[in-house]
C-alpha cells in the first residue's frame, strides 16, 4: 500500500515525512510507516482532483494534526525528564534538552529583536567577507593546477642582470642548450604567441591568440587531446608543419564541439593548416590561446642567442627538487657564458613552480585582502563577544533564580552554548547567502587574466570552513558569558536584583572594546594609505592627453604583406585613410601604445653615442623603442620638448631622424643639447639624427619608473627591427566622443583589407583606467572592509557604554538628586568612554608600525606611515566613537534621578 | 472518567472487533458519517494513549491476531477494561442525555 522508499514519495508525501520529524523520535520510529500510510489514505479519499480550497484545508489540518501531537509528546518528554533529573543523561535527555534550550532562545531573541539582529549581521558580515575573498584566494592560489603531478611543473627565464628584471623572456639558442643538456627535466617545452588572422568559412575575419610551441608543449602537462592528436616530433619539420590544436574554448565557440574537426583546415593568415586535434579544457597556458602550432625545427632559429621572445615550461623528473634543477640550469648558463660571452653577458637563469610563476604579483595583495577580511571577522567575534556578555549581564537575575529553583550549573552553560550557536547559525546563513552574493561580485571585479574564469565558487569546502568558524566563534564566545552567568553564588544575584555587575565581566568588555578600537584603526589607516596611494596614482602624468582619443590595434599577416615596401605601404594608408574619417582631428599609428597595461619586463634596447661605443655590447645603455607615423605626437598630445616632429618627408631616401624622450635625452646628453646628435641603434647598427625631443610617458603602467624612450619613423626602419613590423595601435584624435568612431574606423579598415580584424577598440580613457584595475580593486575592497570594521566599532562602543551607563544609573540618580549637573554626568560617562578609545588608538598605531614592512609594496609614493593618513584616521575613530557613546551618556544624564531612585 | 471524544469513537470502532489503525479510521468515519476526522498523528497518538490507560491492547497473531493482515502493521483490540470503560461512558451519555430532556421538557411547561 506504501512505501518508505523516499524516490517514490511524491511532494505531499515528503510533506508528511519532513512534518513527521516534530514528533519525538520514538514515536516517529514507532509509527511511521504506519502514520504514512493513513496519510496516503486519507488524502485518496479526497478524489481526483479535489478542489484547491479542500486539499489546501486537508494539508492545514494534517499540519496541525502533527504539531498538535508533537507538542504534547514534547510536554510529556519535558516531565518526564524532570522526573529522572536524578539520573545519568542520556542521548534523548539531551536532544530534548537541546530543543527545549532552542525554543527559549529563539522566544529569548523574538523579545530582544534588536540584539539578535545586530549579533546575526555582525557575524554574517564577517564569515561573508571571509568566504567571498577565500573563495578569491582558494581559486587562484590554493588550487592546485589542474595537472597530473602539478607540482612538478616549472616555468624557466632568462633574467635580465643588467636592467635587474627577474624575469626576461629566453632566446632560442638558451632554450636548446637547456633542451638538450638537462638532466633534471622529464620534459621542455618552450613557446611564444602571436595575434594572427583566422579567415574563410564565411564568418567575419577573427584575430586569435596562436601559441607557436614546440612539439613536447603537451606531454608537459601530461594531457590527453580531447578529440585527435597533438604534435609528433615530426611536426616541426618543413613541410609537416601546417598542422594545428585548437583549444578546448576555440573548438566549443567556433567548431560548436564538432567532434570531426581533425582533418579540417582553417586559414591562419591566409595559409591553410589542418586541425589535427583538441586540447582539454584544462590547457589555458599560456593565456588565452586559441590555437597552437608547433614551432619549426630549422636550425637557423635554434641558432639565435640574441632575440628574447620565448618562454619554457618544464617538468621535473620526480625526485628531483628546484634548487637542484636550477643548479643544473645555472651549470649550463655559464657554459653557455663561456662559449658565447657577448649574448649571454648579463644574463643568469630564473626558475619558479609554475603555479606561483602564473599568480605572481597578485599573490601579496590577496594574502592582504584575506587579512583584512580576516581582520574584520576578528572585530566581528569580538563584537559578538561584547553583545554577550552584556546579554549575559542583564540576565544574572533570570540565572540566579533558576539555580535557585534547582538547575544545574551545567545546565545553564548549556543553554547559553545553544544560545549562541543558534546566533552562529542565523550568521552563517547570512554569511553563505553574503558570500554567494559577493564572490560572484568579486570575480568580476578582480584584475583581468588572473582568475581563471569560471573558477570562482563557493567550495563546498570554503562554504564549511566559513560556517565552521561561525559556530566555533561564537561557541567559544559563547562559553565565557554562560560560566560567568553560572558562577555567582544564587543569593547575593537575586538580592542585588541584578544591579552588581562582576568587576571581571566589565573589565574584559572594556579590553574587547580596546581591542576592536585597535583593529578597526589598522584597517581603516591600511584603507586610507590604500586611498592616498591610489589617487597618487591617478595623479600621476602618463604624459599624454587621453582626452578624446580612440585607438584600435591591428595585426598586419606576415604572409600577406611579406615585403617590407608593402608593409610600409600598407600602414601609410591605413594612416591617411584612418585621418580622414570625418571627426577625426588628427590621426597616428604607434608600435606600442604607451600605459597599455602590458609589458611589464619589456625588452629594451641597446644604443650607443657614437663617440662613446663601449666593447661589450651589453654595457651599451637601453631604452624602449617605438615605431610612430607621423602625426602620432600630436594625435595623443605627447609634449614637445625641442625640435621637430616626424613628417612623411622623413623617407628611405631621406637621412634617418629620430627622436628621444626627456630622460634619455638627461641620462645621454647631461647639459648638452641632444638636438643634431647621432645614436646607434643595437640592431643592425642603425645610425639616425635626433631630431626632436618630447616629453616623458608612462610605458606599462602609472606606477612603473619611467622609462627612456626613442621614436623612430616606420618609413625608415621597415628592417626586421620590430618582429617584422606586423602591429599597429592606430590612434585617433576627435572633437565628438571618441567612440563614436569605432564603427567608422572599422568600416575603413575592411575596405582597405577585408582580412584584417580590429581589437582591443578602446578609448584611452578607458586603457588608463584598465591599467589602474588591480589598484582600485584592492583599494574598494579593503576601503568596504574598513567601513564594516568602523561600523562594528561604533556598534561595540555604544554597547559597552550604555552599559556603564546602567550599571551606573542609580550612583547618578543619586548624584543628580543632590545637585550635580547634568553635564557632570555627561562627561563622567564619556570620560570613560574616551580612555578606551584612547587606548585603543596607542595600540593600533603600534599595529600600524608592526605592518608597516608589509603594507609599504602596496603603495604608490605614500610611506606606510603617513602622518596625515594616520592622523586623520584617529580623528575620525575618535569621532565616531564619541558619537556612539553620545547617545547612551545623554540618556544616562538626563534620566529624572527621583524615577531612576523609584524603580530601585 | 470521562472520554474524549475521538477515544470514545475508536473504542466504539475497536467494539465491533480488532482492526489496524487504518480501519479503526475507515470505521470512525462511517460511524460519523465523516463528522469525525481522525487525522494520522492524532488516531496513532490516540491509540498509544489509550493502550497506556489499558483500554486498548495491541496484539500478535499467537494472542488472536487473524492472518492474511499487513504483518508490519499493528493490530489492537479492545481490552476488557476497555470493554467496561466504554459501556460506562455510554451509560453516562444516556443519563446526561435522559437528563437534559427532562430539563428542556421540564423548561417548555413551566
Amino acid at each position: 500500500m506504501t512505501t518508505t522508499d523516499p524516490r517514490n514519495q511524491d511532494l505531499g508525501q515528503r510533506w508528511f515525512r519532513f512534518l513527521m520529524r516534530c514528533l519525538t523520535s520514538e514515536f516517529g520510529t514507532r509509527y511511521g510507516d504506519e502514520l504514512n500510510a493513513v496519510f496516503v489514505e486519507m488524502r485518496d479519499e479526497l478524489g481526483e482532483n479535489p478542489p484547491l480550497l479542500r486539499l489546501v484545508r486537508f494539508y492545514a489540518d494534517v499540519t496541525f494534526d502533527v504539531i498538535r501531537r508533537a507538542r504534547q509528546a514534547h510536554v510529556n518528554a519535558a516531565r518526564q525528564s524532570q522526573q529522572d533529573a536524578i539520573t545519568p543523561m542520556g542521548a534523548s535527555r539531551y536532544w530534548s534538552e537541546f530543543r527545549q534550550d532552542f525554543a527559549y532562545g529563539m522566544r529569548g531573541f523574538t523579545r530582544a529583536k534588536a540584539f539578535a539582529a545586530v549579533a546575526v549581521v555582525t557575524l554574517g558580515l564577517g564569515v561573508g567577507a571571509n568566504a567571498a575573498v577565500f573563495s578569491l584566494v582558494n581559486a587562484v592560489l590554493l588550487q592546485p593546477l589542474p595537472f597530473d603531478q602539478a607540482d612538478d611543473l616549472v616555468a624557466v627565464w632568462q633574467s635580465d642582470q643588467v636592467h635587474g628584471g627577474p624575469i626576461a623572456t629566453v632566446t632560442p639558442g638558451a632554450f636548446r642548450d637547456w633542451e638538450t643538456q638537462n638532466e633534471v627535466f622529464e620534459s621542455i617545452a618552450a613557446g611564444s604567441v602571436r595575434s594572427r588572422t583566422v579567415s574563410g568559412g564565411g564568418a567575419a575575419p577573427d584575430l586569435v591568440r596562436v601559441g607557436w610551441v614546440t612539439t613536447p608543449f603537451f606531454d608537459v602537462f601530461r594531457v590527453v587531446p580531447v578529440v585527435g592528436r597533438f604534435f609528433d616530433p615530426a611536426d616541426g619539420e618543413q613541410g609537416n608543419d601546417r598542422v594545428a590544436v585548437l583549444s578546448h574554448d576555440y573548438w566549443r565557440t567556433r567548431f560548436a564541439s564538432d567532434p570531426a574537426v581533425p582533418g579540417r583546415t582553417i586559414t591562419l593568415d591566409r595559409v591553410q593548416v589542418e586541425v589535427v586535434g583538441v586540447a582539454p579544457p584544462e590547457v589555458i597556458l599560456p593565456l588565452e590561446v586559441a590555437i597552437w602550432v608547433p614551432a619549426p625545427s630549422e636550425r637557423a632559429l635554434w641558432e639565435n642567442r640574441g632575440s628574447h621572445f620565448l618562454w619554457a615550461m618544464a617538468r621535473l623528473r620526480s625526485g628531483v627538487a628546484l634548487d637542484q634543477a636550477r643548479a643544473n640550469i645555472e651549470a649550463i648558463a655559464d657554459r653557455a657564458l663561456r662559449d658565447y660571452p657577448s649574448q649571454h653577458e648579463g644574463f643568469g637563469v630564473t626558475i619558479n613552480p609554475l603555479q606561483s610563476d602564473r599568480v605572481g604579483d597578485i599573490r601579496p595583495a590577496l594574502l592582504m585582502l584575506q587579512g583584512a577580511a580576516l581582520v574584520v571577522l576578528l572585530i566581528a567575534c569580538v563584537n559578538l563577544a561584547n553583545l554577550l556578555l552584556a546579554r549575559s549581564n542583564g540576565r544574572t537575575t533570570e540565572f540566579g533564580v533558576r539555580r535557585a529553583l534547582g538547575a544545574g550549573r551545567g545546565r545553564l552553560v548549556r543553554q547559553v552554548l545553544t544560545e549562541s550557536l543558534l546566533l552562529a547559525a542565523c550568521g552563517a546563513a547570512l554569511g553563505v547567502g553574503i558570500a554567494a552574493f559577493a564572490s560572484s561580485l568579486l570575480a568580476n571585479l578582480a584584475p583581468a587574466g588572473v582568475v581563471p574564469s569560471g573558477s570562482v565558487t563557493l567550495h563546498p569546502t570554503v562554504l564549511l570552513a566559513a560556517v565552521l568558524a561561525a559556530l566555533g566563534t561564537s561557541a567559544a564566545i559563547g562559553v565565557v558569558p554562560a560560566l560567568r552567568s553560572a558562577s555567582p553564588g544564587t543569593s547575593t544575584v537575586i538580592c542585588a536584583n541584578g544591579r552588581h555587575a562582576t568587576k571581571g565581566g566589565r573589565r574584559l568588555r572594556e579590553t574587547l572594546v580596546v581591542a576592536e578600537v585597535a583593529l578597526s584603526l589598522l584597517l581603516l589607516v591600511g584603507a586610507g594609505l590604500l586611498v592616498r596611494s591610489f589617487v597618487h596614482l591617478l595623479n600621476v602624468d602618463p604624459g599624454i592627453e587621453t582626452q578624446g582619443v580612440l585607438s584600435a590595434r591591428a595585426v598586419i599577416p606576415q604572409a600577406a604583406y611579406s615585403e617590407p615596401k608593402e608593409r610600409a605601404d600598407f600602414f601609410r594608408e591605413l594612416h591617411e585613410t584612418a585621418a580622414q574619417i570625418p571627426g577625426v582631428v588628427s590621426a597616428g599609428l604607434i608600435s606600442n601604445l604607451p600605459v597599455t597595461g602590458g609589458g611589464m619586463y619589456e625588452w629594451r634596447n641597446n644604443f650607443t653615442r657614437p663617440d662613446r661605443i663601449a666593447p661589450n655590447r651589453s654595457q651599451w645603455p637601453s631604452a624602449m623603442l617605438r615605431w610612430v607615423s607621423p602625426g602620432y605626437f600630436e594625435t595623443v598630445g605627447l609634449r614637445f620638448i625641442g625640435g621637430r616632429s616626424l613628417t612623411y618627408a622623413d623617407t628611405e631616401r631621406s637621412p634617418n631622424v629620430m627622436l628621444i624622450d626627456e630622460t634619455l635625452a638627461a641620462e645621454i646628453f647631461p647639459g648638452e643639447n641632444p638636438l643634431g646628435q647621432r645614436l646607434i641603434i643595437g640592431y643592425n647598427d642603425w645610425e639616425a639624427e635626433i631630431v626632436g625631443i618630447v616629453g616623458d610617458v608612462r610605458q606599462a603602467s602609472l606606477d612603473q619608473e619611467l622609462q627612456p624612450h626613442m621614436y623612430v619613423s616606420f618609413m625608415q626602419t621597415h628592417t626586421d627591427m620590430f618582429a617584422g613590423l606586423s602591429t599597429t595601435t592606430v590612434t585617433l584624435r576627435s572633437n565628438v566622443d571618441p567612440i563614436q568612431l569605432a564603427g567608422p574606423l572599422r568600416e575603413a579598415v575592411l575596405r582597405l583589407d577585408p582580412h584584417l580584424p580590429l581589437t582591443e577598440v578602446q578609448t584611452l580613457q578607458q586603457r588608463l583606467s584598465a591599467s589602474v584595475r588591480s589598484q582600485r580593486f584592492s583599494m574598494m575592497l579593503v576601503g568596504v572592509f574598513a567601513v564594516l570594521a568602523l561600523a562594528l566599532t561604533a556598534v561595540g562602543l555604544y554597547g559597552v557604554i550604555s552599559y556603564l551607563a546602567t550599571q551606573q544609573k542609580r550612583e547618578f540618580g543619586i548624584r543628580l538628586a543632590l545637585g550635580a549637573l547634568e553635564r557632570n554626568v555627561l562627561t563622567h560617562v564619556l570620560r570613560h568612554g574616551v580612555i578606551l578609545t584612547a587606548i585603543g588608538i596607542v595600540i593600533g598605531i603600534g599595529g600600524v608600525f608592526a605592518a608597516s614592512r608589509l603594507l609599504d609594496r602596496f603603495l604608490f609614493d605614500v610611506s606606510p606611515l603617513d602622518p596625515i593618513t594616520i592622523g586623520s584616521v584617529c580623528v575620525l575613530l575618535s569621532a565616531i566613537s564619541m558619537a556612539a557613546m553620545l547617545v547612551p551618556a545623554r540618556r544616562a544624564s538626563s534620566a529624572d534621578p527621583v524615577d531612576v531612585l523609584r524603580s530601585d | 472518567m470521562t472520554l474524549k471524544q475521538h477515544w470514545f469513537h475508536i473504542l466504539l470502532a475497536l467494539a465491533r472487533g480488532g482492526a489496524l489503525g487504518a480501519e479503526i479510521r475507515r470505521r470512525v468515519r462511517e460511524d460519523t458519517k465523516g463528522t469525525v476526522k481522525l487525522y494520522p498523528a492524532m488516531l496513532y497518538g490516540s491509540l498509544e494513549d489509550l493502550q497506556e490507560q489499558g483500554l486498548v491492547q495491541e496484539i500478535d497473531e499467537q494472542a488472536g491476531r487473524p492472518s492474511g493482515e499487513n504483518v508490519r502493521y499493528r493490530y489492537y483490540r479492545l481490552t476488557r477494561t476497555g470493554r467496561r470503560v466504554l459501556l460506562q461512558e455510554i451509560g453516562r451519555l444516556e443519563q446526561m442525555a435522559q437528563f437534559a430532556r427532562e430539563r428542556i421538557e421540564a423548561g417548555q411547561t413551566k
